[in-house]
Parts: structure tokens; C-alpha cells; sequence
């Protein structure tokens, strides 16, 4: 590494610290709006982002900033890295847009995408774990007007 | 695992984010899974409909836009694929969306109908993407109000010229222009009017169209296809940023080349296909790293002797008087100071008919001149012809 990297450290809402090189950290725009307008001390805080998630994060970080690594390589990883349940995928949407990386959130926000595609209302329930909160005769009302999208 | 829902617990700007992936329909069908994702529909901002939405109920666009209207919110993006004979509705829609304050237009009505687009759309002054396709665009007013407009995209449209001095003089955040298998224009002039202006497309133009000028400095990419020999006439010089430059079937000389390329510092890629009227190419720009010709048939040598940082060089040849282009192509002699990064790729599309020893000899000695180059791929489409090397 050369003698010009420069490292910042970050810390979790759960008190944990990440030491990271400033060139991959700035993969995140919220980041490197600190950096550019020299709000960096030493320690910068991300208060909405746990650590579970933030080795997460970095991990994706750090794999799409190898240098020489090929699309495939990187669509491989990509796809094996959505594959989680969804409440980690709740957690680093969340933190890719708190971190304002856009990379990062669409990829996420594609695979939600991609779970809720061709499904019926009952399936993505299902895979999501969300609760139907209305009345049988609200759900009803609601379809009957979105009635073209059931056909 | 945590089993309880969280993705409802996204905020608002996410899951309207998320939506605005899915096509209209199953945007609609998520309407129904509880209470937050009914509101998210209902207030959803992308509107993408599919192909084949309108068949069965007509006035589902009306419906949808109405609720927007209803509710003031802001139409981010719109996109359809208008069927004929729904064509009518289009001006009511545009009403909607310029009160909507719509940001992002995609209408494609297929291949040019002469059918002419609402002229309300010119009073969108919230627009920043436009992309449409098939249709005839006439200015009568000078009221264009697209000051906010960054990318637009026309195919397969009619257009006229005072609707183009109009954007020029009016639209300055302009980034992206591209125009495909247009009618209507002769020209193209750019002066200087447009400072963030990057990327330029021109493609398949129509006859009759004889002159690009463009002054813009910012400019990055220009591409233009012609496929037909009006096209003499590309004054680029004043585009000092250009870093990449495609020209397809474009009637430019060797004398228009070769003072243009001094005037391009970053240039990093230059993509030459079938233009014919080229004999000899020189490159003599540090900055090209990429240089790929491409059934230049009049071409009669490539010189590269002052491009050191070029790092692929490719060449198609097409050789035989037979063959799938009906004519003949000499094999042009390639100079070089070779440098050591160089990966030079040469495809050859031969006549077997054509070939003879001395076709062999003269191929041979070309590609000796890449003999200190990184790489040499040689490929060939016909199983008569053997590689030697």
C-alpha cells in the first residue's frame, strides 16, 4: 500500500470501529461529503448503522473496489450477496441509504424487486412477513379498484 | 432471524423507490398487501406502464393520472408504449403531467406515424428527460420552456429546425442529445450555447442531411452514422474535451482527419466504420489508447507511428472483390513505433476465391509490424484460410 492512503474510522450505533481506506469509504456519498468539506476528525459516527450490517457493507465495499476483478466475478458475488432474509435486506437498504451509495441501494431495492415480480399478494405476504392489516371488505374495495391490475 | 415485517418499515422515499422498478401492474397488485403499501401506490411517483396495459381497460392511465392530480403529487417519471388508437388521450395526459410537474417523459407510439406530438409539452418547464419515439415535432410559438431539460432523446421522429434553435438557445443544463433515424433537418449546429453538453448522438441521419457543427467544450462523446455520402461536413474542433469519437459511414477525407486530431487533446478512443473516403489514417494523439477501423474499403495505410499510449488496436478486414460487401479491399500497410502495451486485434473476412501468395505475404509482413506489440489476435471467418502463425 502506497505511503498516500489515508484511513478513516467509523463507528457503529453499536460502539464499534471500523478502520477503512478513505478511497472505498467515499463509495459512500454521505461519507464523502464529510470528507470534501473536512468535517472529519477522527472518528466519524454512523448513528443508523449496526455493525452486523456495517461488515456487510464494507464487505461489498471492498470487493467492488478490487482492482482487476472481472463482471462475472463481480455479478457472482452480487447475486450470492442479496440472498439473505429479508430483515438483513431491510437493515442495509437502510444503511446504503443512509451512506448514500445509489450503487448499492438500487442493487438492494432490485432485489426486492425481484421478490415481489409475478407474485400474488398472498405469496409476497409470504416472503415478507407482512401482516394484512385491513378489514376482508377493504381489501376487497381496494382490489375492485385496481381491478386492471389482477386480470 | 427477526420474523416480524420490516421492509413496510422502509421510509416512504424508499419504498416509492422500490416501486418505481415494477411495471405499473405490479406496482398496482401491491396495493392490496396491507395499509402502508396501499398509501405507497396510491402516492407512487414513477409511472411505468407495460406493452400491453390499455386492451382490456382503456382508462386506466386516465384513472391513475386523475388520482395523481387529485392528491398534487409530483409525477417523477412517465413512461408508455402508446398503442395507435389511443393516440387521442395523449393531450389530456400531457395537461396532467406538466401540472404534475412531470420530470422524466418516455412515450414511443413504434415507428414514425406523423402524428404530431400535443405542443403543451414545450411549456414543461420542470423536465428533465425527454425520449420519444415515432412522432413529428413542430415548434409554431417560440414558447419552449424546457429550462431544466438534461437529456433528450428523439427516434424515428419528424423534426424542425427552429423546434432545435429553440432547445439550444433555451435548454443550458442540455447533457445528453441524441437523435435517431430523424426527418426533417439538414444540419445540426451547436454554437456554443450549451456549456454542459456531453454526449451527442446522431444516428442513421437522413439524407439530405449535410453538416454538423458543434461548439461545445464540454463535450465527451459524439457518435454519428449516416449511411449516406451528404454527410461531408463535421466541424468539431472547438470540442477540446472530446474523449470519444464514432463515426459510421460518414463521408469525412483524410484532410478533414488530420486537422481535426490536433485539435482533440483527450481524445482516448476513435471508431472508424465504413467510412470510404478515408486513404490514409494518422494518428498522432498521445492521448488515444483505443483505435478500432472497420471496413474502411479505400483505405490504404494506418499510421500510428506518433501514438504511443495506444493500447488496442482492431482492424476488420473485408478482402475479396466477391466479397460480402461486393468489393475489393487492399490490405493497408500499418506503421508503428511498436509500443510494448499495444494489443492489436485483426479480423478477416476474406473472399477464398481472392486469395493468392501474394495476398499471404503482404498479410504476413502487416502484422509483422505488431511484432513487439503485447498481443495479436487474428481471427478469421472462413475455415479456408489458415493462420501461419
Amino acid at each position: 500500500m502506497s505511503s498516500s492512503t489515508k484511513f478513516l474510522t467509523l463507528k457503529t450505533c453499536d460502539d464499534k470501529k471500523f478502520v477503512l481506506d478513505e478511497a472505498i469509504a467515499v463509495r459512500s456519498q454521505t461519507i464523502k461529503n464529510m470528507v470534501e468539506d473536512d468535517c472529519v476528525s477522527n472518528v466519524i459516527p454512523l448513528p443508523n448503522v449496526d455493525s452486523k450490517t456495517m461488515t456487510k457493507v464494507i464487505e461489498y465495499w471492498k470487493k467492488h473496489s478490487e482492482e482487476g476483478i472481472s463482471k462475472d466475478m463481480l455479478m457472482d458475488f452480487d447475486k450470492a450477496f442479496v440472498k439473505v432474509h429479508h430483515s438483513i435486506l431491510h437493515a442495509l437498504i437502510l444503511a446504503a441509504n443512509f451512506l448514500n451509495d445509489k450503487e448499492m441501494l438500487d442493487m438492494m431495492c432490485q432485489e426486492v424487486v425481484d421478490r415481489i415480480k409475478g407474485k400474488t399478494p398472498e405469496e409476497i405476504r409470504k416472503e415478507f412477513d407482512i401482516k394484512n392489516d385491513f378489514t376482508p371488505e377493504e381489501e376487497e374495495e381496494i382490489r375492485k379498484e385496481n381491478a386492471w391490475a389482477f386480470e | 432471524m427477526d420474523e416480524t415485517d420490516q421492509i413496510s418499515k422502509l421510509p416512504e422515499p424508499v419504498l416509492d423507490h422500490i416501486l418505481s422498478f415494477l411495471d405499473i401492474k405490479d406496482a398496482a397488485k401491491t396495493s392490496t398487501l396491507s395499509k402502508v403499501w396501499n398509501s405507497i401506490w396510491t402516492y407512487l411517483s414513477s409511472l411505468d406502464f407495460g406493452d400491453n396495459y390499455l386492451h382490456k381497460s382503456k382508462n386506466t392511465v386516465d384513472l391513475i393520472l386523475a388520482n395523481r392530480l387529485n392528491h398534487n403529487i409530483s409525477i417523477k417519471r412517465f413512461k408508455v408504449n402508446l398503442p395507435n388508437y389511443r393516440f387521442k388521450a395523449l393531450d389530456d395526459w400531457i395537461k396532467v403531467l406538466i401540472t404534475c410537474n412531470i420530470k422524466e417523459l418516455f412515450i414511443d407510439v413504434g415507428v414514425y406515424t406523423h402524428k404530431k406530438f400535443p405542443e403543451a409539452i414545450f411549456a414543461a418547464k420542470s423536465l428533465n428527460v425527454l425520449s420519444l419515439r415515432g412522432f413529428k415535432l413542430e415548434l409554431r410559438s417560440d414558447r419552449v420552456k424546457f429550462y431544466t431539460l438534461r437529456e433528450l432523446h428523439l427516434e424515428d421522429s419528424f423534426l424542425d429546425e427552429k423546434l432545435l434553435q429553440a432547445i439550444y438557445a433555451i435548454c443550458s443544463d442540455l447533457e445528453v442529445l441524441s437523435l435517431k433515424r430523424f426527418h426533417g433537418l439538414i444540419s445540426l449546429q451547436v454554437a456554443g450555447t450549451l456549456p454542459k453538453l456531453r454526449t451527442v448522438k446522431l444516428k442513421f441521419c437522413p439524407p439530405k442531411f449535410k453538416k454538423v457543427d458543434i461548439v461545445a467544450p464540454n463535450l465527451k462523446d459524439l457518435y454519428i452514422s449516416s449511411f449516406n455520402l451528404d454527410l461531408r461536413v463535421i466541424e468539431i474542433t472547438a470540442c477540446k474535451s472530446l474523449k470519444c469519437l464514432k463515426l459510421t459511414a460518414v463521408a469525412v477525407n483524410d484532410k478533414w482527419l488530420e486537422s481535426l486530431l490536433p485539435n482533440l487533446p483527450n481524445l482516448e478512443v476513435i471508431y472508424l466504420d465504413h467510412c470510404q473516403s478515408l486513404n490514409f489514417v494518422k494518428i498522432s494523439n498521445s492521448s488515444v489508447k483505443f483505435l478500432k477501423v472497420v471496413a474502411c474499403s479505400h483505405l490504404i495505410a494506418v499510421d500510428m507511428d506518433d501514438a504511443p499510449n495506444l493500447l488496442r488496436f482492431s482492424y476488420d478486414i473485408r478482402h475479396g472483390k466477391d466479397g460480402p460487401l461486393g468489393y475489393f479491399e487492399p490490405l493497408p500497410i500499418f506503421k508503428l513505433k511498436a509500443s510494448r502495451l499495444l494489443e492489436a486485434m485483426i479480423k478477416l473476412i476474406p473472399d477464398p476465391e481472392a486469395l493468392d501468395t501474394d495476398w499471404y505475404s503482404k498479410l504476413t509482413e502487416s502484422i509483422g509490424n505488431f511484432n513487439k506489440s503485447r498481443a495479436i489476435t487474428l481471427s478469421c471467418d472462413s475455415d479456408k484460410v489458415r493462420s501461419a502463425n
